[in-house]
C-alpha cells in the first residue's frame, strides 16, 4: 500500500530530510 | 512497484479536480503524468500515459536512475540501470537502460569502455532502437 501525499512542497522537503526523491502522479480521477 | 516507491521516492498525487491549478504552474496537459523530483525541489524526468504495472516500474526506475546519476550518484544509478536491464527484460525501458548504463558507468569511471558496450549490446539486442542510434558515435570507442 503506498501511502500518497497531496503536497509537492511537503515532499520535496521530506524528500532532502531522508536522502530521497520525490514521485509525483498528476491524474484525473474518473 | 509499491517497494520500489516506498524505499526510494516520496510519492505525492496531485488529483486535476482538487488541484488543478498545479496541473498548469508544472505544465501538465495530459495525464497521467509522473515525474521525478530531487530533494531541491528540481524536477528531472516526467513521461505522460499508460504503460503495464512491469513498464511502470522500469520506468520509474530508469527515470530515478537518471536522477541519481545526475546528483553524481553513480554507485546507485549503476545498481538500478542493472536492474532494469536484467529484473525488466521485455519491457520498454531496457534499450534506454542499457544505453544509460554505458553513460553512468563511464560518469563514474572515466573509462570509455562502458559506452562501446552498451552499443555493442544495443545492436546486437535492439538493432532497430533509436537508443542503437543515439549511442552509434560510440563504435569509435576501441574495446
Amino acid at each position: 500500500m503506498i501511502s500518497w501525499g497531496d503536497s509537492i512542497e511537503k515532499a520535496v522537503k521530506k524528500a532532502k530530510e531522508e536522502k530521497k526523491l520525490v514521485l509525483v502522479d498528476f491524474f484525473n480521477p474518473g | 512497484m509499491v517497494k520500489v516507491v516506498t524505499d526510494w521516492f516520496i510519492p505525492v498525487r496531485i488529483s486535476g479536480d482538487k488541484q488543478g491549478d498545479l496541473f498548469g504552474k508544472h505544465l501538465v496537459t495530459w495525464t497521467p503524468t509522473i515525474t521525478i523530483w530531487d530533494g531541491e525541489g528540481r524536477e528531472h524526468y516526467r513521461f505522460t500515459g499508460f504503460l503495464t504495472p512491469e513498464d511502470l516500474c522500469a520506468r520509474i526506475i530508469l527515470d530515478g536512475a537518471k536522477a541519481e546519476m545526475a546528483l553524481k550518484n553513480y554507485d546507485l544509478a549503476i545498481k538500478c540501470l542493472n536492474d532494469v536491464t536484467k529484473k525488466y527484460k521485455g519491457t520498454c525501458a531496457v534499450p534506454e537502460a542499457i544505453f544509460y548504463l554505458g553513460v553512468a558507468q563511464y560518469l563514474s569511471s572515466h573509462n570509455p569502455k562502458p559506452l562501446r558496450e552498451g552499443l555493442d549490446s544495443l545492436r546486437k539486442e535492439f538493432p532497430q532502437s533509436e537508443w542503437t542510434l543515439r549511442a552509434k558515435p560510440y563504435e569509435l570507442i576501441n574495446l
